[in-house]
């Protein structure tokens, strides 16, 4: 089985170097978490395109969710701490002097908004969650969507 | 001397027409497999016997196969270039994916259920926010922020 | 998540599902079709199931996105009936599978099925699971699975006479 999964690693690498995607976002710390975190154990990386999510159409929306692993935090952060610097719009929501979630607006690209989501919790386990949209709808009306109560 | 009861082909008729309704029992398609096994049959029953010889074969295949790992990889991996390469850079669908646990999958519907889960994790944690917003009477700064994110 | 709390959890879900599937599918046929399906995948993911706090609605969000997706193949498919899944054309891949084995014809084929029936193929006749067994996971009857269960055969013995005549 490790071996099963040594090489299909190795052919998703030169599939994931050819595949057009990810230079989508090149130009954002960010795809570095996608790129380093995407396969491993624990995670959940999503990659979907030209797609509608509750009457809300989406060119790109990646996702990773890291479940059980706080010391990605830091690097991931990090990263964030670099695209606020380009970004338009910052909110966020901070508990115990800590950045529980961060949402970042960037500048357009063509006719698509771009959005950075990102929530870390601990209780009742440790889950960190990242979301990169590229979306012609209003980020206002997007965001309501994406964060409405349960 | 024990022989194996090869039914006719008529017989045979008979079960596969059963089995193509999904009534078959076990000991109905053992019947048949043993009468497909035989060399010389009905042409009638070449598709009957390909397909029963596929499901046979598949039955009995082991799920890994071992190939020596840098053989394997390399081999791949030039395929892979390849194929990559011819395709070129165009827009195509089959690049959604949703990998878990490092195991790709490219069902569609797998990988939208996946993103929408995603999706709730953040609205999960904002309730987990508001809860220990609530708890904490003092704090209206984190409450207020929470207005921020949480409207509905 | 293991078989006995998948039955716990998940079957009686089931009416729930179906009522969903029924509102937006309007035949009775497709939505009895459509929970078999979100079932079976969700036996099928039931070693991730464990991180998600509210299954019902995970499982009812699958169940819509499935029927929204039938939906659009259905409006498209006015006078395609089947043939918008399999694959079988003059210029498609496997055409030229001729001079290839048989085995590769056939998995072929049995790729191109609808995701519900290659899935209960796959259980029943290369799994080797029970239509009893089946029917627990889905909590259909057996009579709504063996039914899938002969459709599927019977597509694949008629697409590969088509192929190889």
């Amino acid at each position: 089985m490790k071996r099963n999964k040594i090489y299909f690693l190795l052919l998703l690498t030169v599939a994931m170097m050819a595949s057009p995607r990810l230079h989508a976002q090149k130009d954002l710390q960010i795809s570095k978490v996608f790129e380093e975190y995407g396969k491993m154990k624990g995670v959940v990386l999503v990659e979907l395109t030209d797609e509608v999510l509750g009457n809300y159409n989406f060119t790109l929306f990646k996702s990773i969710t890291i479940k059980d692993n706080p010391s990605t935090s830091k690097f991931i952060r990090e990263c964030l701490k670099k695209d606020e610097s380009g970004a338009k719009k910052i909110k966020q929501v901070v508990s115990n002097g800590v950045p529980t979630s961060i949402y970042l607006q960037l500048p357009r690209k063509g006719k698509d908004n771009r959005l950075i989501l990102f929530n870390e919790s601990k209780t009742p386990f440790s889950q960190i969650t990242l979301i990169y949209i590229e979306t012609p709808s209003d980020t206002e009306d997007v965001l309501k969507l994406l964060l409405k109560k349960k | 001397m024990n022989r194996i009861h090869i039914i006719s082909p008529e017989e045979a008729d008979v079960l596969l027409q059963k089995y193509y309704e999904g009534e078959t029992t076990n000991a109905e398609e053992q019947l048949i497999v043993d009468f497909l096994s035989q060399t010389k049959i009905p042409e009638r029953f070449n598709a009957d016997k390909a397909i029963f010889g596929f499901f046979a074969a598949k039955r009995q295949k082991p799920k890994a196969i071992h190939i020596p790992l840098m053989k394997w990889a390399s081999i791949a991996a030039v395929l892979f270039g390849l194929i990559f390469l011819g395709k070129g850079f165009y827009n195509d669908k089959q690049n959604d994916f949703t990998y878990i646990n490092g195991q790709k999958h490219t069902d569609r519907q797998m990988v939208k259920e996946q993103a929408l889960a995603s999706l709730d994790n953040l609205s999960a944690s904002c309730n987990e926010i508001e809860t220990s917003a609530e708890n904490l009477r003092n704090d209206d700064l984190a409450a207020s922020q929470l207005q921020i994110f949480c409207q509905e | 998540m293991n078989p006995e709390r998948f039955k716990a959890e998940l079957v009686p879900l089931r009416s729930k599902l179906l009522h969903i599937a029924y509102r937006m599918l309007e035949v009775e046929q497709d939505s009895e079709d459509a929970v078999q399906e979100v079932f079976l995948k969700l036996w099928h993911q039931r070693d991730n199931l464990d991180r998600y706090d509210n299954l019902a609605a995970f499982a009812t969000t699958m169940t819509k996105n499935l029927c929204i997706d039938k939906l659009r193949v259905r409006n498209r498919m006015d006078s395609w009936s089947e043939e918008v899944y399999m694959q079988a054309g003059p210029d498609n891949p496997y055409m030229q599978l001729e001079r290839k084995n048989t085995e590769q014809v056939l998995q072929a084929i049995i790729e191109g099925l609808p995701p519900l029936q290659r899935t209960i193929i796959q259980m029943k006749d290369i799994e080797e699971y029970e239509l009893e067994q089946i029917a627990e996971i889905t909590g259909s009857k057996i009579e709504a699975i063996r039914m899938n269960l002969s459709r599927a055969r019977k597509k694949v013995r008629e697409e590969y006479l088509k192929l190889t005549s």
